[in-house]
């Protein structure tokens, strides 16, 4: 039953990779610019959930109808600010530039939360946060739980939208081919914008189950790490494989736990990272190409 | 309908095209031909709005192109064939269409349009729910077609139709789109470097070498004319290097 439950936690923390991961894999997909700044911004939205608790007396998961929105006026005006200028270059060029410039973003993100929150690690300490539903030997935390429906209701969500609607469609069709796209009467500017807006946005999800374990303005950076390996594993421009990923490296790094040891868990997913490269560079779930 | 005048669009430092004028019929069939790199697919990527003129103007219905965006010119009535055909692969046949369908106009009769050009190709409407890759080459063809005639234009602009096509292909698809001509009103503005097909199908034909207007006039004169012979024999040795 140890055994299990190790696994259960690495489906959690699976799950809560794979939300920071879906904004990243839908802004580099989609856009080809590469956002480094992905899971600072995560963080942000971490301490906005942090503050609605504290001032508003609001619960994470019901913050988000406040947090989301402002995280999609942020991403709108950083793209607006740093990325519109990008949309001219050749695809590599778009890729070195914004990594350039977003890693900017992630040092001044970092700096600006430590002179208003302090470098103090914080935690938003609900009613059922120590709580587990226990499942005959098993127990699993409500969090967990949460984290998880959340995680399979925005990915499978975006994939749907992005399939289904024209809106969506439209998105995907940008994806393919920029100039095209436009050719088809697509107003490619605002779709863009519209798209970039809402992978920022997404971060905010994100940013309400990191609340819950601990922020602090110094994670940004580790949470972007695993989701670049998770968007390297699904492949890019693939949104439902972020998931499968995100168990994945998950259920890696429980295992590492298990019979190596919990220092090791970062070794794990750097080493499938670097064979899935190795092997197959098109990602576990990429067509080579596809959503 | 359209009209270009005096148009001189550059590349970066490079320019393109040099004073072109032309005009293209409502309803009408008219095609500019030329070889390889005279500037054929620039003056349609200017009228579509990927390339601005630096000087000169474009116009259509009296409306000036000049500054307008791509979707505006698409909703004003102008929908494009690109070169090589620039389909979405990933995408179905089916969704491909639909992208097609994006301008307001198109929109509310998006399913009517979309029969209607089951009915002109009807292989598309077997094909519907695959990947646009998985399409022969005349297959994604008449797809690119169809995406342009989604959106209802009352102009399109067809960029190299023959392109990586078998002549017999060539032959249908060219048919289709006169009859389309035909019985929808639909001018077709053709870019061709496949000089006889393209003086066959249409009904007025400019020529284009080094980014100038070098020729114009009726299709069929052109056909015969010592002007065009030459250049295409000029064009039959190109091909032979």
């Amino acid at each position: 039953m140890d055994f299990a439950q190790f696994i259960t936690y690495g489906l959690i923390n699976g799950s809560t990779y794979a939300l920071v991961a879906i904004g990243l894999a839908l802004i580099m997909g989609i856009m080809g610019i590469f956002n480094i700044a992905q899971g600072s911004l995560a963080m942000i939205a971490a301490y906005g959930s942090f503050l609605c608790f504290q001032y508003l007396g609001l619960d994470p998961f019901v913050s988000l109808v406040l947090t989301i929105p402002a995280l999609f006026i942020i991403g709108v005006f950083l793209y607006r600010t740093m990325f519109t200028l990008m949309r001219q270059f050749s695809p590599g060029q778009k890729l070195r530039n914004s990594l350039l410039v977003s890693f900017g973003l992630v040092l001044i993100l970092e700096n600006v939360a430590t002179m208003l929150w302090t470098a103090n690690e914080r935690t938003v300490t609900t009613g059922y946060s120590g709580s587990v539903l226990a499942l005959g030997g098993l127990r699993i935390p409500y969090i967990g739980l949460g984290t998880i429906a959340l995680s399979v209701l925005v990915i499978f969500g975006l994939h749907l939208f992005l399939k289904h609607t024209t809106f969506g469609k439209s998105i995907w069709a940008i994806a393919q081919d920029h100039d095209c796209a436009a050719l088809m009467g697509i107003r490619v500017q605002r779709t863009t914008l519209i798209a970039f807006g809402l992978g920022v946005a997404l971060s905010a999800i994100a940013g309400a189950v990191i609340s819950l374990h601990t922020v602090s303005p110094a994670v940004g950076l580790d949470w972007t790490n695993k989701a670049l390996i998770l968007v390297v594993l699904a492949g890019v421009g693939s949104i439902s494989g972020i998931f499968f990923a995100g168990i994945m490296l998950g259920i890696v790094e429980a295992l590492s736990v298990y019979f190596v040891g919990v220092h090791y868990t970062g070794v794990a997913g750097l080493l499938i990272f670097i064979l899935v490269l190795m092997f197959r560079p098109q990602g576990l779930f990429g067509k080579k190409v596809g959503v | 309908m359209l009209e270009i005048r005096q148009v001189d669009v550059f590349h970066g430092d490079l320019q393109a095209l040099w004073g072109v004028s032309l005009m293209v019929e409502e309803s009408r069939i008219t095609t500019l031909i030329g070889s390889n790199g005279s500037g054929k697919s620039t003056t349609l990527a200017t009228i579509a709005g990927l390339l601005k003129p630096a000087k000169g103007m474009v116009s259509f219905k009296g409306e000036k192109l000049n500054k307008l965006p791509t979707h505006k010119i698409v909703e004003l009535g102008i929908s494009m064939v690109p070169e090589g055909r620039r389909l979405f692969p990933e995408m179905t046949v089916k969704d491909n269409l639909e992208m097609g369908a994006i301008p307001k106009r198109a929109r509310q009769s998006k399913n009517e349009t979309m029969n209607w050009i089951y009915e002109v190709f009807p292989i598309l409407n077997e094909r519907a729910t695959q990947r646009a890759d998985t399409l022969s080459g005349g297959e994604q063809q008449m797809l690119a077609i169809g995406r342009a005639l989604m959106s209802q234009p009352e102009l399109l602009l067809v960029d190299e139709l023959s392109l990586g096509l078998a002549p017999v292909v060539v032959q249908k698809i060219s048919r289709i789109l006169k009859s389309i001509n035909k019985t929808k009103g639909i001018g077709i503005f053709l870019v061709e470097q496949n000089v006889p097909m393209a003086l066959e199908l249409a009904d007025k034909g400019y020529i284009i070498e080094n980014g100038r207007i070098v020729g114009e006039g009726d299709a069929k004169a052109l056909l015969n004319s010592e002007q065009v012979k030459e250049a295409y024999l000029g064009m039959t040795c190109e091909v032979k290097n």
